[in-house]
């Protein structure tokens, strides 16, 4: 999957809200990929545009998205809806856990979506099988397909919510914060399940949280968004062992870790309005480092080396 | 002075369930803790659904229990007279979740400010105005940030700043503190524990600290209550609880904690969810009955006692003696 030089956002009553600017990264064949940022980063509407559900207010100034040899963005809702959604990717928005219908079983959730996607002549018997050798692969009990939503726990529910958003093997799924409304303990068990995914159906997985310590533990490479800009891209590793942007440093240092006493900082102000974003580098005015010309320029996007690339005045060559 | 600014005896709040509501199970189980006068910062930890926040509701009178007994300097809370209640509603302040639910969208933020001070002091004008300028730079603002402006015009962290202030006002022996910084980003967040911390040491004020998040929890706090299902299952020394945990259920909550280092393991072991809250509640024996791998069924019968495993580090447990 390619996105290409992507900027996008809203048109509000008070101006353009620039939420995704320049965005410009692949995703791999068969890896987990992560998205991390804080409140208002532009993520969401990141992961809107990745899946193509490009509706007013929100709009795609430039850039494209490709998967495979489909084109996403641009392209149309109603095409998209047709061959694209559901077969070839999937999202799981957030509180996933809120998408059943409180009146249906969970069975039914599933027998719907598969009879409006070229099952609709099969036997609900052959149907019922397909479904409880997915749920049986995903280590779900099959008995929740029996179930009425307000009978799981929360933590169950999302993982439905897994299970049906891959009930037809897409090739890639969208999952936007799953784990923010559970327990640690139910997170692990969510995150585990991806991990499986990955393995067991060569699925490709894009997460996208504000925990950067929960994208540590399952992501292959990983992306860290400010203020709807991309500032850091690389492998897993080279992030937490060699952050080079500023913002990813404090993003990873200001969450404490057990057993480890010292006083943290966190950051001075706040994330800048999209509407009218400072000049030159957007995370100037909270940045250690900032030189004069990070208030003046726009930094350049440096690639260090392949695949490994960091939007900073820093690391620039002179 | 009495030892314990708060102590719970035996305490036990119950919700009914069902159809009408009949039957009932226990929020909070039989739970006895004492918050000493020295200035320190107890945290109370559990997920959701363990009774932490109907504890703290208890401890904050907002929840009369069902069982057992609040002491306030070491009068029952729900029998004080007039003066001591005052003296109560002075000394044990609230800091909620979620800032922007703490403030009216349509009035200016010094407004409740300058009314909590008036209401809980006496004086002229520029002496309240004084007192609200101190407290607001404790939490490291000024009355000319904020004067005039509505909380949509402040983030959450500076919100929950002027909250903090807010409750600041009385001179508070405890603050009542329920997921403070869980709404905000993690770069905001440790600006926000590092007022918890220096309140503490600078200005002798006792925090209970509520939370899901063991890793804030470590940071700033010195003792630590483990909660889960209505019981307080462990508790101690925080370094110590963290460090070398006794109950199972401890041992899980720390290994669940994500973490780059913990990569290679976090997959492995996994995780099964079957039983019901609500089954869990109900149990007789150990709440931890089906998910603990070491159950017996003395464990599924009887109640654990609470058990010192060593100084000053209690454990809810069987498997560290006692006998039925």
């Amino acid at each position: 999957m390619k996105v290409n030089n992507v900027t996008g956002g809203y048109y509000t009553q008070k101006g353009f809200v620039n939420a995704v600017n320049n965005a410009w990264f692949e995703i791999l064949q068969g890896e987990i990929f992560g998205i991390a940022g804080e409140s208002g980063c532009g993520k969401t509407t990141l992961m809107k545009i990745i899946y193509g559900y490009v509706a007013p207010p929100l709009k795609v100034i430039k850039g494209t998205v490709v998967l495979e040899d489909e084109q996403i963005v641009p392209s149309n809702i109603t095409l998209l809806q047709k061959n694209v959604w559901w077969r070839k990717i999937s999202w799981i928005p957030q509180a996933a856990q809120n998408i059943f219908n409180p009146l249906k079983k969970i069975f039914d959730h599933f027998e719907e979506t598969l009879k409006s996607h070229g099952y609709g002549d099969t036997p609900k018997a052959e149907l019922r099988e397909l479904v409880e050798k997915h749920i049986v692969r995903l280590g779900l009990p099959k008995e929740a397909l029996d179930s009425y939503p307000h009978q799981l726990s929360g933590g169950m529910k999302q993982r439905v919510a897994i299970a049906l958003a891959t009930i037809l093997k897409p090739t890639v799924l969208l999952a936007d914060e799953p784990t923010s409304a559970l327990d640690v303990v139910v997170q692990r068990a969510i995150l585990q399940l991806l991990k499986r995914m990955q393995k067991d159906f060569g699925m490709t997985i894009i997460l996208v949280s504000h925990d950067i310590h929960m994208l540590g533990v399952v992501v292959d490479r990983m992306a860290i968004m400010y203020a709807g800009e991309i500032v850091e891209i690389g492998d897993v590793k080279s992030i937490f062992e060699e952050p080079l942007h500023p913002y990813t440093r404090a993003l990873i240092e200001s969450v404490p870790q057990l057993g480890v006493k010292k006083v943290i900082k966190g950051l001075a102000g706040q994330p800048p309005d999209l509407l009218s974003p400072p000049p030159g580098c957007r995370f100037h005015p909270r940045c250690p480092f900032a030189m004069d010309v990070c208030r003046r320029e726009e930094p350049p996007y440096i690639e260090l080396t392949p695949g490994r690339r960091v939007k900073c005045w820093l690391f620039a060559k002179r | 002075m009495y030892e314990f600014i708060i102590e719970l005896k035996n305490v036990s709040k119950y919700y009914g369930y069902g159809l009408l509501g009949i039957s009932r199970f226990a929020a909070v189980d039989d739970v006895s803790l004492g918050i000493s006068n020295k200035p320190l910062i107890n945290v109370i930890a559990g997920e959701s659904g363990c009774g932490k926040t109907t504890l703290a509701r208890i401890i904050l009178r907002m929840v009369k229990p069902d069982k057992g007994q609040v002491l306030f300097n070491g009068k029952d809370l729900w029998r004080l007279n007039r003066k001591d209640l005052d003296e109560f509603y002075k000394s044990v302040q609230p800091i909620f979740q979620d800032p922007y639910d703490s403030f009216n969208p349509y009035e200016k933020l010094e407004i409740p400010l300058l009314k909590t001070a008036k209401k809980f002091l006496n004086g002229n004008d520029k002496e309240i105005i004084a007192v609200v300028e101190k407290v607001l730079e404790i939490v490291g603002l000024s009355f000319d940030m904020i004067k005039g402006k509505r909380k949509d015009e402040l983030s959450g962290g500076q919100l929950q700043r002027v909250a903090i202030a807010r409750a600041l006002i009385p001179s508070p022996k405890l603050l009542v503190a329920d997921e403070p910084v869980s709404m905000l980003d993690a770069t905001l967040r440790a600006n926000i524990l590092n007022i918890f911390k220096e309140l503490k040491d600078r200005r002798d004020i006792n925090i209970l600290y509520i939370t899901h998040d063991l890793a804030t929890a470590y940071y700033i706090g010195d003792y630590i209550y483990i909660m889960f299902r209505g019981t307080i299952v462990e508790h101690g020394h925080i370094e110590k609880v963290l460090s070398e945990p006794l109950h199972p259920y401890t041992r899980t909550l720390i290994d669940a904690l994500p973490s780059y280092e913990k990569r290679e393991r976090f997959a492995k072991e996994p995780i099964e969810l079957k039983e019901t809250e609500l089954k869990e509640f109900l149990l007789r024996g150990c709440k931890y009955y089906y998910r603990c791998p070491y159950a017996t069924k003395k464990c599924f019968e009887e109640k654990p006692p609470y058990i010192e495993a060593s100084p000053n580090h209690y454990v809810m447990c069987w498997r560290y003696g006692g006998s039925s």
